[in-house]
């Protein structure tokens, strides 16, 4: 169970080399506090927003997955090179990819933010969430301060990348790439699409046989959304079988090395508390598990607000079982009840799947558009599962 | 300014009074006009919104229609499979028991089948009856090209349901198919895949992987070139894989191409309708905009937009509103609920506000609608949609007297 290689060494870990302002392990890390903060939507409107809270923790009983309150050791996010963000469609991967990019940053890393695609045509979410232009259409880094930068990448760009690598001349490359035959097969045989943003992950994500130095200290990846990520992490097994020697085996073989290692890899899947992409997030782990990815994390996003004691929340649902319609009010109720059931879930599943760390954000109505980010970041910078112990 | 605002007073205030404030009457009869004459229904859309769930209870709006309904999903949404009693590895489409939610006097003359796109069961079967003989069968099944391929899941899911789609289609099993559409970040993907794969399917191109044989100038350029470019990237056993796979494949290839071309021809004919379910989402216009465009320019069959799980057609009175002789009515309140209604009146105010922006987008859906086309909004249940009940009462409210009333 990878999540449990998570755990399995907590005794050791002192052991192990720290890399800069890492983990202190004579120093206790604090118990939770409860947080206050937006997340605005990717149109910056006026709009629904989230907020890590520890309230609904605390109520929702105890919650073991929230280790950092037991004094169990925390594995930091970020002492992790490559984050993989992933879930169910419409969960908010995007927004959280960028604010994790934008922490990131703010605690000193050079990070890069990579947006998988099919194509360029249409203008890049997480390059705007990050500041950037979102109609940039090349397949290459673009730089948004000195600490981010965020790439758009694509199959076509990695069969380029891999024919520039392989060939002689950058010119027979580009005339490979310019046969109509060559580059029908690589876009429409099954699963070569998948290889070719695995090659040009790759460059981003090795270290410099040099220096020994990655280029970037944290690469976060926004993967697609469940099906197809599953589609990206099961593809070496089928590939390996078909190549049995050359440089695409190896480049596999690479990204195998890379992605299976707890220290370099982590994924994090992001969910919202309703059943099906709960059970969504269940199917995800597994097949996480299966592809032998280490999971870094789960984070619950829109969080319905409550403000209910358990006797208010039964008085009131009793109150519109015989009033019905009469007033507003019962869908946000039932919307509580539905978040409180899908975290117990997610709380029963941990426990019989093995413990993933679970972050939690609250829903939260705004006013100001603008100002949400960056307090998501604020959220986050407290959030000791992000933190860079100091 | 919103649309809400155009409206006459009197008019917005009689709607209301009538509950029924969004009178879709139109929409809803366009929708009932698409399940009862047309073949195939697609559904797209971004992922997350709602698109196997809407499948679904259009397949069972269909079915009590009268019409011989399959559905059929790409979407690994086990739980819904679960809810409605099937298994979701199934090889064959699975009869879905829908007489058992609707009254014994209403007859029904439709059925309802749900499936599950499984990849590999279609590509054996396709491979035992398009190969030349079972001999031949027998040597791609041994290939190592084949038994990789089995565990291969990109890509290949897009090939079979396009492939079990002919199937259906050409059989004339069902009345109406109801297409679920892989999730992706765009709704346009699904559209581009039939193309993709023509174009792969081309017989020029795949025969360059085949051995060799007689052929023209430029096919054996590229065939040069190809080679020595996997020469070198993949090792030799590679090529003679291909060539292996490709040689006992061609001829299948072939008939796969034909029938990928029969349903493009299909999906774009007026056989068809795609409509765009879309989630009350602030990009929802925008993507609306951008997806009925590109039909258009395709020349492909767009039915109309869903709004799915909105609070448009929520109620409109509003509980920070509550006049004195309602809350008379309730007599007097314990303690604790007191105490709970002034901690839901936020809750309450959110919910009002939410409903006024749903039901802004929601017109401006029909604006963009116009009159080739409409948009009809599904109410949010509340909650998700766990089992045929709860498909039975999204049909009630996207098509209501449909079912006499719902058991």
């Amino acid at each position: 169970m990878e999540s449990d290689a998570l755990f399995a060494n907590t005794g050791s870990r002192g052991e192990r080399p720290l890399r800069g302002m890492g983990w202190n392990p004579t120093k206790p890390i604090q118990p939770h506090k409860p947080f206050r903060g937006w997340i605005e939507r990717s149109d910056g409107g006026r709009l629904l927003a989230c907020v890590v809270g520890c309230d609904l923790l605390k109520e929702c009983g105890s919650w073991d997955v929230r280790f950092a309150a037991k004094g169990v050791v925390l594995e930091k996010l970020f002492d992790r090179r490559v984050i993989m963000v992933t879930g169910k469609g419409g969960v908010g991967k995007t927004t959280i990819t960028a604010a994790l990019a934008r922490v990131a940053a703010k605690q000193g890393k050079r990070v890069l933010a990579l947006d998988l695609e099919r194509d360029l045509e249409s203008p890049s979410t997480l390059l705007r969430l990050l500041g950037g232009p979102d109609a940039f259409r090349k397949d290459e880094p673009y730089v948004i301060s000195p600490q981010i930068s965020c790439a758009r990448l694509t199959p076509r760009g990695g069969h380029f990348q891999f024919l520039i690598d392989q060939v002689p001349f950058k010119m027979m490359a580009q005339a490979a790439m310019n046969s109509k035959y060559l580059t029908r097969f690589l876009m429409a045989a099954p699963g070569f699409q998948e290889l070719g943003l695995i090659y040009r992950m790759l460059p981003y994500i090795r270290k410099d046989p040099k220096t020994g130095r990655a280029h970037y200290d944290v690469v976060l990846v926004d993967l697609p959304a469940t099906g197809h990520a599953l589609a990206l992490t099961s593809l070496p097994k089928p590939f390996l079988q078909i190549f049995q020697g050359g440089p695409i085996r190896a480049a596999i073989e690479e990204a195998q090395h890379y992605f299976y290692d707890t220290k370099v890899t982590g994924a994090v899947a992001v969910t919202l508390p309703e059943p099906l992409p709960v059970s969504e997030t269940f199917e995800l782990l597994d097949g996480l598990r299966r592809d032998r990815v280490p999971i870094a994390g789960v984070i619950v996003n829109r969080i319905p607000q409550d403000p209910f004691e358990d006797s208010e929340r039964q008085s009131l649902l009793e109150f519109f079982l015989t009033h019905r319609n009469e007033v507003l009010g019962e869908w946000s109720l039932r919307r509580i009840l539905r978040a409180r059931e899908a975290l117990e879930r997610l709380q029963q599943g941990f426990a019989e799947q093995g413990r993933v760390p679970l972050l939690t954000l609250e829903e939260q109505w705004v006013e100001q558009p603008g100002a949400c980010m960056a307090a998501l970041m604020q959220i986050f910078l407290d959030e000791p599962w992000l933190m860079q112990a100091a | 300014m919103t649309l809400d605002d155009e409206r006459p007073k009197q008019q917005k205030a009689d709607e209301e009074m009538q509950g029924e404030h969004l009178n879709q009457g139109a929409a809803r009869d366009a929708l009932r006009g698409v399940l009862q004459n047309k073949r195939i229904v697609v559904c797209c859309g971004a992922g997350g919104v709602g698109k196997t769930t809407t499948s679904a209870a259009l397949g069972v709006a269909g079915a009590l229609l009268g019409r011989k309904t399959l559905v059929v999903t790409i979407d690994p949404a086990r739980r819904l499979a679960d809810a409605l009693g099937m298994p979701a590895h199934a090889d064959t489409p699975q009869r879905v028991d829908i007489a058992r939610l609707v009254p014994e006097q209403q007859d029904i003359q439709g059925s309802l089948d749900f499936w599950m796109v499984q990849p590999f069961p279609i590509f054996d079967e396709m491979i035992r009856t398009l190969s030349a003989s079972p001999e031949d069968a027998e040597r791609i099944y041994k290939t190592r090209i084949y038994q990789a391929t089995r565990h291969l899941v990109a890509g290949m899911q897009e090939y079979m349901a396009g492939e079990s789609l002919f199937q259906f289609y050409s059989r004339r099993t069902y009345d109406l198919i109801v297409l679920d559409t892989p999730p992706s970040r765009n709704a346009i993907d699904f559209l581009n895949a039939p193309d993709q794969i023509l174009r792969f399917l081309d017989s020029r191109i795949l025969r360059v992987f085949a051995p060799s044989e007689s052929s023209g100038f430029f096919l054996n350029r590229a065939r040069k070139l190809l080679n020595s470019v996997f020469e070198q990237v993949a090792g030799l056993s590679f090529l003679s894989d291909t060539q292996e796979f490709v040689g006992l494949m061609l001829h299948i290839f072939d008939t796969l191409q034909e029938h990928a071309d029969t349903v493009r021809r299909v999906l774009a004919s007026p056989e068809s309708s795609h409509l765009l379910v879309t989630s009350p989402d602030p990009l929802a216009l925008e993507e609306a905009l951008y997806f009925q465009r590109v039909l258009l320019e395709r020349h492909i069959p767009f039915g109309g937009f869903l709004l799915n799980r909105s609070l448009a057609d929520h109620p409109k009175h509003s509980f920070l509103s509550l006049s004195a002789e309602k809350r008379e009515s309730w007599g007097t309140l314990p303690m604790s609920l007191q105490d709970a209604f002034e901690k839901l009146e936020p809750l309450a105010a959110h919910e009002y506000a939410l409903s006024e922006q749903h039901f802004d987008l929601y017109h401006r859906l029909v604006m963009l609608a116009g009159k080739q086309s409409w948009a009809l909004a599904a109410p949010h249940l509340g909650e998700d949609i766990e089992d045929l009940r709860g498909l039975f009462r999204l049909v009630d409210a996207l098509l209501p007297r449909l079912v006499a009333a719902v058991a």
